[in-house]
C-alpha cells in the first residue's frame, strides 16, 4: 500500500510528458480519434466485402448503433457528473418486463404499457439519485445495491419467461425506416442533437458539466449539485428505459434477459466516445461515432468470417487501434518534426 | 553546482522559457522572481524532471543530466516543494511527510510506523507545524498542508531544495520560521531555489536573485545592495506605484449584513458583527483562527447551531451557496482555488461565467456564446490574465493567473455582498496592486459591501477600513482604520501595532 | 457525536449478527433430527445392505441456478415425480448463473439435512468442487440438463445428447433445403464445452452432403441482444447466398426466429430455411408462421422426473453400474405439422426410459 501511495504522489508531480499523459490525452480528446477511426473502418469494410454496403446491412448496423447510443447515454449522463450507474442494464430489464407484463399478460395497449414502463425506468433512476444524495454514498455502491434489487424484480416478475404477445403496432418504431434509415437511428440522432444543444447552450447542461468537473467548486459557485446529481440519475433511468423499450420494439417480444450485457457496452461506447471518466466532458458526436464504430467492428468481423473462437481478440485489437488513431498521428507528426529539426 | 544552459520550453501557444541560463552554487539561497506566467514554475519543473526542456541542458557538478521523472531528481537529491499542494487527504500527517521514503522504514518487510511517526514529528516541529502527526490531513488548512509539503522535502536531506512559492499560504510567523530554517540549511551547504512574489522575503533571505519576464531571463544579481524597487523594475519593466487608497466613504446608516450571536458547537460561541453597506471589513487572524469557518456559516456551507444572519435588516434562510448567491446576492471567493474555486479541466470562459449563465440567456433561454466570451474577455483584460484566450483550460494557467480567474468569476457575478478569502495568494506585485484597487473600487464606486479575509497584514491594512481580529474562533478586537472624518487614514505602523496587541 | 453513533451502531450490528448465528446453529439440528453431515455418512457406511432405507432418509432437492423458462418445464417433471411418489422435493431456483451462488445455497441446503440433489451445474467444471464436498458428506448428486466435466462425483447426468441432437437438427435442415445449399451455423456460448460437440455434429453431417457448405459461423452470444445483432450481421453478410441457418442453443434460436420474422415481414424474398432448439414462444410462433422449419424439443420433463427417480433408487440402496453415467433423455423434433402432438411424443420418450432405468443404469 505504501508503495502505491508513493507512486501516486510521483505521478501527481508529473503534470505532463511521458506515457501516462499520452494515455490520458487519448482518453480525454478521443472523440476526434473515434470519428476518424469510424470513417476509416467504414471505407475499409466497404472495400473488403460486397455485402457491406447493401441496404439490409446498413439498416442493421445503424439500428444496432442507435440502440447502443441509448444504452451509452444512460451511462454517459451519470459519468459526466462524476458518477456511474451499474444498475443501468437492470433498469432496462425491468422496463422491458413491465412493458411485457402490461402488453402481454394484461393485454393493455402500448399507449398504457409504454408510459408505465417509462415511468418505471424513471422511478428507478430517481431511486438511485435519491439514495446517493441523501446517503452521501458513492454512486458505485448505491447502484451496485440497486442492481441486485432491480435484477431481483426482473426475475421475480418474469420468472425468466419472455413476453411474446407484443402488439404489432409497437414494432413500427423498432423495425421500420424512413428512406432506408431506421426510425430508431433518426431518433438517436435527434436525441443526441438535443443533448449536444443542452450541454452547449442550456444552463442545466452547463451545470451538469460543471458538477462533473469539480463538484465542490460547482457547489461553491451556486449550483445545487444535489439536484444535478439527482437529475442525472433520473435521466439515466429514462435513457435505460428508452433503450429497453426500443429493444422490445425491435424484437417484437419482451425478453427479461435484456440489459444483462449493457454494463460493458455502456461504458465502452461512452468512454471511447470522449466522455471523460472522471466527469465534466461530454461529446454527442463522439458517442454516435463510437456506437457506430463498435457496431461496425462487430459487423465487419462477421463479414470477414473470422474464426469465432478468436473474435474477441480481434475486436480488442481493432478497438485499441481505433482509439489510438489520434495519438498515433500526433506521435508520427512529432517524430517527423524532430527529424526535420535534427537535420537542419 | 547546478547549471541551466540555454533552456527553452514551449507549450501550445506560449513560449514559457526562452534561452534561459542560470547557475546555482552550493550554500546559496537563490531567489527566482517574475510576474505571473513569467515561467518560474516551468523552470523549476525542468530542474526537477517534471518537464523535459525542448532545447538546452541541465548540468549537475559539471556533468550533463537528463531527468525524465521527478524520481530521477530525487535520486540526485534534488527535492521540490511545488506550488500546488500535493498531499494525500485521507492519510495522516506523518504518512504525508514520509511519503516518498516509506521504504526506508522497512524492517523485515514491515513498515515501522512508530519510527515513522517519531521522525515525522521531528520534521513537523522543524517547520513549526503544531498538529499531531497521526491526524488525518483532509481537514487541515492550506497553510498546514503547505508546511507538511515543506517538511516532506526537508526530511529527505536534499542537497538542492527547490521551493515554488512556499510562503504564499503561510502567515508571518510561519514564514519567519521558514526563512530561519532556510538560513540554517544554507549554512549546511544546501542549494536553495526559492520562488516568491513577496520581495521582502527575497531581500531577507536570498543571496542572489534571478528575474524572469515573459520566459526570458532579465538578469541574475547579488542581493547585496539591491532594493525592492530595483527588483520590481526588473520584473515589470517599470517602477511600482505606491498605492494609497485613502479614506473610504461608508454608508453608515445602512447595515448590509449582520451576524447575531452565531454559535456552532465546539467552535463559535456567540459571535456577532456588522457589515455596513459600501464597507470593506477585514477579517485578520492567524491561520486556523476561524475566519474561513465563519464565512462558511454565512454562505450556508456550514451549519450554525444558533444565531441569526440578517441581510438588509431582514432575517435570512441560507442553506447553500445557491441560496446565498441567488436569493441574497452574496458571493464567496474561496481561499482554495484548486479544490473549491475552479474547475481546472474547464475553460476560463466556463469558470468565469458559471455564476451568470442565467443572465446570459437569450429570449429562448439559450446561453449566448458570444456574450459569454465577451464577458470572459473583458475580465481577462481587466485582470491581465495571461492566457492564449478565453477557451484555454484553467488547469494549464500559471498559479497566479488561476487565482485571477477565481476572482474574475465573482466579479462577474456582481454580488452586493462579497466575501473574499485570501485573494492574492500567489499573485504578482502588479496584479496584487490591481486586485486591491479593484476591491476598493467595488466598495467605493459601486457601493458593494465586502468582507476581506487575509493573513497578509499589509494587504489588510491597506485595503480594509475596519478590521476584526480573530483568535481561536472568537473576535478578540476591532481596529478602526479609516480615521476621523476629514483626517488622513491611520498609518501602517500604528494599525499593525494595535492588531498585534489583540493577538498577544 | 456522529462518530459515537456510528460506533454504537456497528456494535449493535455485530451483536445482532452473533445472535443470528447462534440461533441458526441451534435451529439446524432442530430442523434435521438426523445429524446432517457426518451422521449421514455414518449411516450409509454402517448399513449399506439394509433394504429400503426409511423414506425419511431421502431428502431430495431440485436446484436450478436462475430463473429460465427451461427450468419451469423441468419443474413440471419434478412435480409429476412428487405426485407419483408422494415424496416432497425441495425446489430451489437461485439468483444468478454464478457457481459461487450455487455453492453457497447448496451448502446451506446440505447443512439443513438434504442429501440428494438434482442439479443443473452453473459451471461445468466449477461445480465439481461443490459436488466433491457434498458426496464426501454422503449425499448423492445427479446432473440434469447438462453434464459436469469428467471426472465428477455426480452419479448421473440426465440430459440431451447434444451431439446427436445437433446432428438431427442438421439432417432436418438439409432435408428442408433439398439436400443442397449454403448454411450459416450459429453457435451459442464458446465457454461451454458442449458447443464444440454441437459444432462437430453439424460439421459431420454436412460433410456427408457434397452440395452443402457451411459458409459462415457466428458465436459468442450471452444475451438475446447480442444474438439478434450477430444473426442479423451474419444474414446480411450472406444475404445473396444463404439457404439455411441452424442454431443449437436457446438464445440464438430466439434470435433467428426474430430476425427471420422481421426479414419476411419486410418483404425479404430469399427462401431461408431455419432450424433451432427449444420451445420458446417466439420460436414456436415462427414455426407456426412458416418462418422456421422446426426445432429440437428437448425433454425437460424427463430431465426433472428421471433425475429424481435415479436419486430415489440410490436412496433405496441401488448403485450406478460400473460404466453407467450418461442418461440420454432423448428429444423430439417439432415442425409445423406436429405442433399439437410433439409434447405427447416427448412424454412417451420419458415413459420408455423410465421403464428401462433400473436395468440399464443401476444395480444393487
Ligand atoms: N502544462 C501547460 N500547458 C500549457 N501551458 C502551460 C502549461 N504550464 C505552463 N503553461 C504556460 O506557461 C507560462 C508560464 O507558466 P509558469 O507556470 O511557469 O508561470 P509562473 O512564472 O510560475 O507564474 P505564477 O507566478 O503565476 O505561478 C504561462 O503562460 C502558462 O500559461
Ligand atoms: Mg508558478
Amino acid at each position: 500500500m505504501a508503495q502505491s501511495k508513493v507512486e501516486h504522489s510521483v505521478r501527481q508531480d508529473r503534470e505532463a510528458g511521458g506515457i501516462g499523459s499520452a494515455l490520458r490525452s487519448v482518453f480525454r480528446r478521443s472523440d476526434t480519434s473515434v470519428v476518424i477511426a469510424t470513417v476509416i473502418l467504414f471505407v475499409l469494410f466497404s472495400f473488403s466485402n460486397t455485402s457491406f454496403l447493401t441496404p439490409f446491412n446498413l439498416f442493421n448496423v445503424s439500428r444496432t448503433a442507435a440502440l447502443y447510443v441509448f444504452v451509452a447515454l444512460g451511462q454517459a449522463i451519470v459519468i459526466v457528473t462524476g458518477g456511474m450507474n451499474l444498475s443501468l442494464g437492470a433498469i432496462g430489464g425491468l422496463t422491458v418486463v413491465v412493458a411485457g407484463w402490461c402488453m402481454d399478460t394484461m393485454g393493455w395497449s402500448p399507449w398504457i404499457g409504454v408510459p408505465l414502463a417509462m415511468l418505471t425506468g424513471t422511478l428507478c433512476g430517481m431511486f438511485n439519485g435519491f439514495i446517493i444524495i441523501k446517503s452521501k454514498l458513492n454512486s458505485f455502491i448505491v447502484t451496485l445495491a440497486s442492481l441486485f434489487i432491480f435484477t431481483g424484480l426482473v426475475q421475480g416478475i418474469s420468472q425468466g419467461f419472455p413476453y411474446s404477445n407484443i402488439p404489432r403496432d409497437f414494432t413500427i418504431l423498432g423495425r421500420n425506416d424512413f428512406l432506408g434509415v431506421p426510425y430508431v437511428f433518426l431518433f438517436a440522432v435527434a436525441v443526441l442533437t438535443a443533448l449536444a444543444y443542452v450541454f452547449k447552450f442550456r444552463v442545466v447542461g452547463r451545470r451538469i458539466l460543471a458538477t462533473g468537473g469539480n463538484l465542490e467548486a460547482a457547489r461553491l459557485s451556486g449550483i445545487r449539485t444535489d439536484n444535478i446529481v439527482f437529475l442525472s440519475h433520473t435521466l439515466s433511468g429514462v435513457f435505460a428505459a428508452t433503450a429497453g423499450l426500443l429493444w422490445v420494439s425491435r424484437m417484437g417480444s419482451a425478453q427479461p434477459s435484456t440489459g444483462t450485457d449493457w454494463l460493458i457496452i455502456s461504458f465502452a461506447v461512452a468512454i471511447i466516445g470522449g466522455t471523460a471518466l472522471n466527469g465534466g466532458e461530454f461529446s454527442a458526436l463522439g458517442i454516435l461515432a463510437s456506437a457506430i464504430m463498435l457496431t461496425l467492428i462487430k459487423n465487419g468481423l462477421i463479414m470477414l468470417n473470422v474464426n469465432v473462437y478468436f473474435e474477441q481478440t480481434f475486436l480488442g485489437v481493432i478497438v485499441l487501434l481505433a482509439v489510438s488513431v489520434e495519438s498515433i498521428r500526433v506521435a508520427l507528426s512529432n517524430r517527423t518534426k524532430r527529424t526535420k529539426t535534427d537535420a537542419s | 553546482m547546478l547549471q541551466i544552459r540555454h533552456v527553452t520550453k514551449s507549450f501550445p501557444g506560449v513560449r514559457a522559457l526562452d534561452d534561459v541560463s542560470v547557475e546555482f552554487a552550493p550554500g546559496e539561497v537563490h531567489a527566482i522572481v517574475g510576474e505571473n506566467g513569467a515561467g518560474k514554475s516551468t523552470l523549476i519543473k525542468i530542474i526537477c524532471g517534471v518537464y523535459t526542456p525542448d532545447d538546452g541542458e541541465v548540468l549537475l557538478n559539471g556533468a550533463r543530466i537528463t531527468l525524465h521523472t521527478y524520481k530521477d531528481a530525487l535520486d540526485r537529491k534534488i527535492n521540490l516543494v511545488s506550488q500546488e499542494i500535493q498531499i494525500i487527504p485521507k492519510s495522516t500527517v506523518a504518512e504525508n511527510i514520509m511519503l516518498d521514503k516509506l521504504d526506508r522504514y522497512l524492517t523485515h518487510g514491515r513498515i515501522d510506523w512508530k519510527r515513522i511517526n517519531q521522525d515525522a514529528a521531528r520534521y513537523a516541529t522543524m517547520v513549526d507545524l503544531a498538529v499531531p502527526v497521526r491526524q488525518i490531513v483532509a481537514t487541515l488548512s492550506a497553510a498546514q498542508k503547505q508546511l507538511i509539503m515543506i517538511a516532506r522535502a526537508l526530511s529527505s536531506d536534499a542537497r538542492i531544495l527547490v521551493m515554488d512559492e512556499p510562503t504564499s499560504a503561510l502567515t508571518r510567523h510561519e514564514t519567519e520560521n521558514l526563512l530561519a530554517l532556510l538560513r540554517r540549511l544554507k549554512a549546511e551547504g544546501v542549494t536553495v531555489l526559492f520562488v516568491s512574489h513577496k520581495l521582502e522575503e527575497v531581500l531577507a533571505v536570498a543571496d542572489k536573485v534571478s528575474v524572469l519576464r515573459d520566459g526570458c531571463l532579465i538578469g541574475t544579481r547579488p542581493i547585496a545592495g539591491l532594493t525592492k524597487a530595483q527588483i520590481v523594475q526588473m520584473m515589470i519593466g517599470r517602477d511600482a506605484r505606491t498605492l494609497d487608497l485613502g479614506r473610504l466613504k461608508v454608508d453608515a446608516g445602512h447595515v448590509a449584513l449582520e451576524a447575531r450571536s452565531i454559535c456552532q458547537a465546539g467552535r463559535f460561541h456567540d459571535v456577532s458583527f456588522v457589515l455596513q453597506r459600501g464597507e470593506i471589513l477585514g477579517f485578520y487572524g492567524l491561520v486556523g483562527s476561524g475566519r474561513t469557518e465563519l464565512a462558511q456559516i454565512l454562505i450556508g456551507e456550514a451549519r450554525k447551531d444558533s444565531g441569526e444572519v440578517l441581510i438588509n435588516d431582514k432575517p435570512t434562510h441560507i442553506h447553500s451557496m445557491a441560496d446565498s448567491l441567488f436569493k441574497y446576492r452574496m458571493g464567496y471567493v474561496s481561499e482554495n482555488r484548486k479544490e473549491k474555486g475552479l474547475i481546472l479541466s474547464a475553460s476560463i470562459k466556463t469558470n468565469v461565467a458559471i455564476t451568470i449563465w442565467n443572465r446570459l440567456r437569450d429570449r429562448l433561454g439559450s446561453i449566448q456564446l458570444a456574450a459569454e466570451t465577451t464577458a470572459a474577455r473583458k475580465l481577462m483584460h481587466a485582470l491581465e490574465i495571461r492566457a492564449t484566450g478565453p477557451s484555454q483550460v484553467v488547469g494549464s494557467l500559471s498559479g497566479g493567473n488561476q487565482q485571477k480567474v477565481s476572482i474574475a468569476k465573482w466579479l462577474a457575478a456582481q454580488c452586493d455582498i462579497l466575501i473574499i478569502d485570501e485573494p492574492t495568494i500567489g499573485v504578482d506585485i502588479g496584479a496584487k496592486e490591481y486586485i486591491h484597487q479593484l476591491i476598493w473600487n467595488l466598495a467605493s464606486r459601486e457601493g458593494k459591501s465586502i468582507i476581506l479575509i487575509s493573513s497578509d497584514m499589509p494587504e489588510i491594512i491597506n485595503v480594509a477600513r475596519r478590521i476584526l481580529v480573530f483568535k481561536d474562533f472568537k473576535i478578540v478586537g476591532e481596529v478602526r482604520n479609516n480615521g476621523e472624518e476629514g483626517a488622513p487614514v491611520r498609518g501602517y505602523e500604528e494599525v499593525s501595532q494595535e492588531i498585534g496587541q489583540y493577538l498577544a | 457525536m456522529k462518530q459515537q453513533h456510528a460506533r454504537l451502531f456497528s456494535w449493535m450490528m455485530l451483536v445482532s449478527l452473533m445472535m443470528t448465528m447462534i440461533l441458526a446453529a441451534c435451529a439446524v439440528p432442530d430442523a434435521a433430527p438426523v445429524a446432517p453431515v457426518a451422521g449421514d455418512a455414518a449411516a450409509t457406511a454402517a448399513a449399506p445392505a439394509e433394504a429400503a432405507a426409511p423414506a425419511s432418509n431421502f431428502k431430495p432437492v431440485w436446484y436450478a441456478p436462475a430463473p429460465h423458462p427451461y427450468y419451469e418445464d423441468v419443474r413440471k417433471g419434478v412435480e409429476a415425480f412428487e405426485a407419483d411418489t408422494g415424496i416432497a422435493v425441495e425446489k430451489q431456483i437461485g439468483p444468478d448463473w454464478t457457481q459461487d451462488s450455487q455453492n453457497q445455497r447448496m451448502e446451506a441446503l446440505a447443512a439443513q439435512g438434504f442429501n440428494a440433489f438434482s442439479v443443473y451445474p452453473a459451471d461445468a467444471s466449477g461445480a465439481n468442487g461443490l459436488y466433491e464436498e457434498l458426496t464426501a458428506a454422503g449425499a448423492n448428486i445427479v446432473n440434469f440438463g447438462t453434464s459436469t466435466a469428467q471426472p465428477t462425483t455426480a452419479s448421473f447426468a440426465v440430459a440431451t445428447d447434444v451431439k446427436v441432437a445437433a446432428m438431427r437438427a442438421a439432417e432436418e435442415l438439409i432435408a428442408a433445403m433439398g439436400g443442397k445449399g449454403n448454411i450459416i451455423n450459429v453457435l451459442e456460448v464458446l465457454e461451454d464445452p458442449n458447443t464444440a460437440l454441437r459444432k462437430q455434429g453439424i460439421e459431420e453431417v454436412v460433410a456427408k452432403y457434397p452440395d452443402v457448405t457451411i459458409i459462415q459461423e457466428v458465436a459468442g452470444m450471452t444475451s438475446v441482444e447480442t444474438a439478434v445483432q450477430k444473426v442479423g450481421d451474419a444474414l446480411s453478410a450472406n444475404i445473396d447466398k444463404v439457404d439455411g441457418i441452424i442454431a443449437t442453443g436457446y438464445t440464438p434460436s430466439v434470435a433467428i426466429a426474430q430476425v427471420l420474422s422481421e426479414y419476411k415481414e419486410k418483404g425479404g424474398e430469399r427462401v431461408i430455411h431455419a432450424v433451432g432448439i427449444d420451445t420458446d414462444e417466439v420460436v414456436m410462433q415462427a414455426i407456426a408462421n412458416g418462418v422456421m422449419d422446426g426445432t429440437i424439443v428437448q425433454n425437460p420433463y424427463g430431465h426433472g422426473y428421471l433425475s429424481l427417480l435415479l436419486l430415489q433408487y440410490m436412496a433405496e440402496g441401488y448403485k450406478p453400474k460400473a460404466d453407467a453415467y450418461f442418461v440420454d433423455a432423448g428429444f423430439a423434433f417439432a415442425t409445423k405439422d406436429n405442433l399439437e402432438t410433439y409434447s405427447e411424443d416427448i412424454l412417451a420418450v420419458t415413459e420408455q426410459i423410465k421403464a428401462e432405468l433400473l436395468d440399464k443404469y443401476l444395480e444393487k
